[in-house]
């Protein structure tokens, strides 16, 4: 080991020295007559001098460290013409030819997207950099650096593995274009502050944009970047001219505006495309003998998802409130979706949370009968995939925080830690190792300590023990517990001091359940709301919230206007300014309820006549002018006034008559008209529509006749296959023939197909395909079942089939279209019995 | 989005569209235009037929197949040509495909339109830059038409370096991703190509398709009408 370089590395990474890479590689091989598109990698072994040629020629020109030439020797890349190992130990051989002081393994991507957007799962990707890193420490490396990234998740799974698999210092370097983001939409804020949280060594951005258009992007991550910033811009924005790529940013113009990078912060630099040793050489000349003047800056509270950081300056008395919905304690429907595994109910609560305000969600999924290391990963990943706040990962169960938190894309909130000796030991390390904030619960072995000064105590004991594991106390946030105030009357001060004094004396963040408070009282919402005001008066950051009560809304609206965290009051403003003062109306409601009434009746009386044309209010006529109502809204495809009409209805006719006698010979109708090519797909969907909504009055007024269900049926877009219209088309349909529908998503592995089917006993399989290359999965899928649950009959469709194609495949049934599926699940049913 | 094409695309023929209907549609073209953005990168290329297909001329890159045969008959160069609206559309179309299978259908369709615009775009640059030539350029042919192999996506995509460009990827089933996207390739002819733009019906699905039945195509501009014979 050279003592020198070791030294340089040290202190370059602990921010005291500069470091300086090298410029292209694929540049400089293509100058000397590489084709375009072909390995560049596999030059190390079959053409070694020219790639040392590329190396020799940076290190004359002043790098420190050079970059090995393997950023697409991946397995996946490769594709069997290499090793992994030999394309790593021959790219080390090249690099050492050259003589440098220092030799980094080069990762790239994967050249997969990962999941949810691509078919990558996050364990092949992780496995595809774990065999990189191992040949990384086989061929001697001396750090690494993975560049070029898009999507963070794929960049965690390369950091988890490089840690997991080497000691290698790891530096990390992410992409962005002109927007400011990364092609999958991750901000450089949320760059710095989820690889600060990881334990990245340097983190920073490279190519795309040369280094001007680059220098914004870096003062957007320097106040997130808890470690030493790189930056490798390209020689401008790539152009092809006639053919050839040219790059417009000449060596000293680069180098001149590399001063402005250096003045922002950077200490590590080096070029991306484009640049050549005429490049290296301006920037080790603009370094040269100098000593990097940036300071760490005070990191903020902050926990991000891949598009979105949530951050809360520190000192700050900005409020970010955590959406409780997503919890089943007390929740009948949630219970019920969870465990029938209906995500769409849950991911609605979190689209629902988000647009009534919430900055983070929690996710709980504590019920005893789940397996909720499985099922808190699961819905994690599923409320990703359609919203884009950063989670709360909430258990007691370690294993199942600590799932989670890997797959987690971005920087989670774990809760929680408390000051229970076990739970520091178990939780912390795993805030610790996968980059999470945490909130500490003030309770130990003791219980939950009658005063404040005792909580504010163990918060003290906690937040010391995070910091002797590396995580800062800027991602610790404590809960000074919230009890009811109709049996712990007392110690509601106690919650308030000891806010006030971990504020003031920690210099951490607080969270709360709120909610709580109120527990046992009449006019809940009116309680929590004035708890609410107290505890941001002491200090309160993250309230976790109901953020469906309106009230409690209207507290945090006016909270952030007096904490000066809504700058000019311009959002509260743009909210409430022509709203009408909520107890007024109320009270001029009282006093007029007689006009009131009129009003009412007025109105309903106009609903009815409209659609009942003209049939009398009461009475059997009446009610035959409401079904024909009901029936006309299914077949025009109009949910407005679905559900009125169908509870109008529900007055005078039973449940079941209302499902059967109305909402499906209705669809019936439609499906007809459908097939004779009088209405097209979307208005098949709006009459489906409007049925969902018929259906959620029925459920509301008699659940029981709502939720029997006419036979179950399975649905996934096959393995491979990442297109699910067709699907969900066909599963709206068939959920409101009154069909229960497991929704497996797409790219759905034939295994699991067959355990659905055994779960929950059903006898019927649908399946679509979209692409003649996913067919084949189709075929697999159905073979599975054939072989193991021979009873069952399957439906297939989608784009490419063809009714030829479905009997190759071996299926039941080939399904044109959605009203096509349904036909057939009424006829199987039907058989069944 | 025009708005013609994304009806098309929803099986729209004669019907009568409610102006409900017709307002939920409009919403959904208007959010896309709003929101996305086609991207697109291409390059053109010296090709020749050799042994095994087409070579693309300083790429490893080979086009194999009867289409291929048929389609650059007699062409001096090809260019390579990628699209797509961006991880952004994914995004957006499974947040409403979790609320709204209806609202997921008609933002679908508007996107489709959208990415196929792209294409044209692409596709008329490439035709301008050829015309300054003195080159004639076919009507662009995508990969999965005819026999020429999905796989071929990958290689494609590397020599343009969409990846890096775009973010532009495929799966491991040769699916674009972003799904958004298209690529494509378009013949560069030193005389106008003898078969002028090609029909659909060398298409592998073409005996089931039911736009072809209904007189309709789904590749961008190429319409039923305008087309020549069929090549294979």
């Amino acid at each position: 080991v050279n003592h020198e370089a070791k030294h340089l590395l040290d202190e370059a990474l602990a921010g005291r020295s500069y470091l300086l890479f090298d410029g292209a590689m694929g540049t400089m091989l293509q100058k000397a007559g590489m084709p375009a598109g072909t390995l560049p990698e596999l030059l190390n072994i079959q053409n070694p001098a020219m790639v040392t040629a590329v190396h020799r020629a940076y290190v004359a020109a002043g790098s420190q460290v050079v970059t090995a030439n393997t950023f697409g020797a991946n397995r996946a890349k490769l594709g069997g013409a290499a090793s992994v190992e030999d394309v790593y130990k021959a790219a080390a051989a090249c690099a050492r030819a050259a003589n440098p002081l220092l030799v980094a393994a080069n990762m790239g991507p994967t050249g997969s997207l990962l999941k949810p957007l691509g078919t990558m799962d996050f364990d092949e990707a992780y496995e595809l950099y774990a065999e990189q890193a191992r040949a990384a420490v086989a061929a001697g490396m001396d750090l690494v650096i993975v560049e070029t990234m898009s999507d963070i998740l794929e960049l965690k799974a390369a950091v988890l593995a490089v840690r997991e698999n080497s000691d290698l210092p790891l530096v990390t370097s992410m992409t962005f274009g002109e927007d400011g983001c990364t092609f999958l939409g991750t901000s450089p804020e949320v760059a710095a502050a989820t690889l600060t949280a990881l334990g990245v060594d340097a983190l920073g951005v490279n190519c795309s944009l040369g280094p001007n258009a680059l220098l914004p992007l870096v003062r957007r991550m320097e106040p997130y970047a808890g470690v030493p910033l790189i930056v490798e811009a390209n020689a401008g924005l790539p152009r092809v001219v006639d053919g050839v790529t040219t790059y417009d940013v000449s060596p000293d113009e680069y180098a001149e505006a590399a001063r402005g990078l250096v003045e922002a912060g950077v200490t590590i630099l080096g070029g991306c495309c484009g640049t050549t040793p005429a490049y290296i050489e301006r920037l080790a000349g603009l370094v040269a003998g100098k000593t990097p003047a940036r300071t760490i800056p005070e990191l903020p509270f902050c926990v991000t998802s891949p598009s979105r950081i949530v951050a809360l300056p520190a000192g700050s008395h900005h409020i970010a409130v955590v959406g409780e919905r997503i919890n089943p304690t007390g929740k009948k429907r949630l219970k019920e979706a969870l465990r029938s595994g209906d995500l769409d109910y849950v991911l609605g609560e979190a689209i629902d949370q988000k647009e009534l305000g919430a900055d983070v969600l929690d996710v709980n999924v504590g019920l005893p009968e789940l397996d909720e290391c499985a099922v808190l990963t699961q819905v994690c990943e599923a409320v990703q995939s359609v919203c884009d706040l950063p989670l709360q990962l909430d258990s007691t169960d370690v294993a199942a925080v600590e799932r989670a938190a890997r797959r987690y894309a971005g920087k989670p909130l774990v809760n929680s830690v408390n000051g229970k000796a076990e739970s520091l030991a178990t939780v912390l390390p795993v805030v610790a190792k996968y980059g999470c904030a945490v909130v500490a619960l003030t309770l130990d072995e003791r219980g939950i300590p009658e005063r404040g000064d005792e909580r504010f105590e163990i918060a003290r004991r906690i937040v010391e023990a995070a910091e002797a594991l590396g995580i800062p106390r800027s991602d610790v946030v404590v809960d000074c517990l919230c009890m009811a105030a109709s049996t712990n009357q007392d110690q509601v001060r106690e919650t308030l001091h000891a806010i006030r004094r971990v504020r003031a004396e920690l210099g951490v963040k607080t969270t709360l359940g709120v909610s709580n408070i109120s527990f046992g009282l009449p006019q809940r919402e009116l309680v929590n709301a004035v708890f609410l005001s107290e505890a941001f008066g002491a200090g309160l950051d993250l309230p976790i919230l109901n953020v469906k009560s309106a009230r409690v809304r209207d507290v945090v609206a006016a909270a952030r206007v007096l904490s000066g965290q809504d700058r000019g009051a311009a959002g509260f403003i743009e909210e409430y300014a022509g709203v009408a003062n909520p107890y007024e109306a109320a009270a001029a409601g009282a006093q007029g309820a007689a006009g009131q009434g009129a009003v009412q009746g007025a109105t309903g009386g106009a609903a009815g006549s409209d659609a009942a044309q003209g049939a009398g209010a009461d009475g059997p006529a009446g009610a035959d002018g409401l079904l024909a109502q009901v029936r006309h809204l299914v077949l025009t495809g109009r949910k407005g006034p679905m559900r009125e009409a169908t509870e109008r209805l529900l007055a005078s006719r039973t449940p079941l008559e209302v499902i059967d006698g109305c909402f499906i010979p209705a669809l019936d109708e439609v499906g007809a008209r459908f097939e004779k090519g009088e209405l097209f797909l979307p208005q098949l969907m709006a009459s489906a529509e409007a049925v969902k909504a018929g259906f959620d009055a029925v459920r509301a007024a008699a659940p029981a006749a709502a939720g029997a269900s006419k036979g179950s049926i399975v649905l996934a877009t096959v393995k491979g296959d990442i297109h699910d219209i067709g699907k969900n088309i066909v599963k709206m349909l068939l959920e409101n023939y009154g069909y229960r529908v497991y929704d497996l998503g797409r790219d759905v592995d034939p295994q699991l197909v067959l355990d659905a089917v055994r779960a929950h006993g059903v006898q019927l399989v649908g399946l679509s395909a979209l692409m003649t290359t996913t067919v084949r999965a189709m075929e697999e899928t159905i073979a599975l079942l054939r072989r193991e649950e021979p009873d069952v009959r399957v439906m297939v469709g989608g784009a490419v089939l063809t009714p030829e194609y479905a009997r190759m495949v071996g299926a039941d049934w080939y399904a044109k279209d959605a009203a096509e599926s349904a036909r057939i699940a009424g006829e199987f049913f039907a058989q069944e019995g | 989005v025009r708005r013609p094409e994304a009806l098309r695309y929803l099986g729209h023929t004669d019907q009568t569209v409610d102006p409900e209907l017709a307002a939920r549609i409009e919403a959904a073209a208007a959010r896309c235009e709003a929101e996305l953005e086609p991207r697109f990168t291409w390059r053109a290329f010296d090709v020749a037929r050799g042994r095994d297909g087409w070579e693309v001329a300083g790429t490893a890159l080979v086009l194999a197949g009867s289409s291929m045969d048929a389609y650059l008959d007699g062409a001096e160069q090809v260019a390579l040509l990628a699209v797509t609206l961006g991880a952004a559309c994914d995004r957006t179309l499974r947040v409403l495909g979790a609320r709204d299978p209806l609202d997921q259908l008609l933002f679908d369709a508007a996107a489709t339109d959208l990415v196929e615009g792209g294409a044209d775009a692409a596709e008329a640059e490439v035709a301008a830059w050829a015309r300054e030539r003195g080159l004639h350029a076919r009507a662009r042919f995508s990969p999965g038409y005819g026999d020429l192999d999905l796989a071929v996506q990958r290689p494609l995509l590397d020599v343009l370096d969409a990846g890096r460009r775009l973010g532009l990827t495929t799966s491991s089933s040769n699916l674009l991703v972003p799904t958004k996207s298209v690529t494509a390739l378009v013949g560069l002819f030193s005389r106008a190509p003898r078969g002028g733009p090609l029909g659909c019906g060398f298409c592998g699905l073409a005996a089931s398709c039911s736009l072809r039945e209904r007189g309709l195509v789904c590749s961008g501009a190429a319409r039923a009408a305008a087309e020549a014979p069929d090549v294979c």
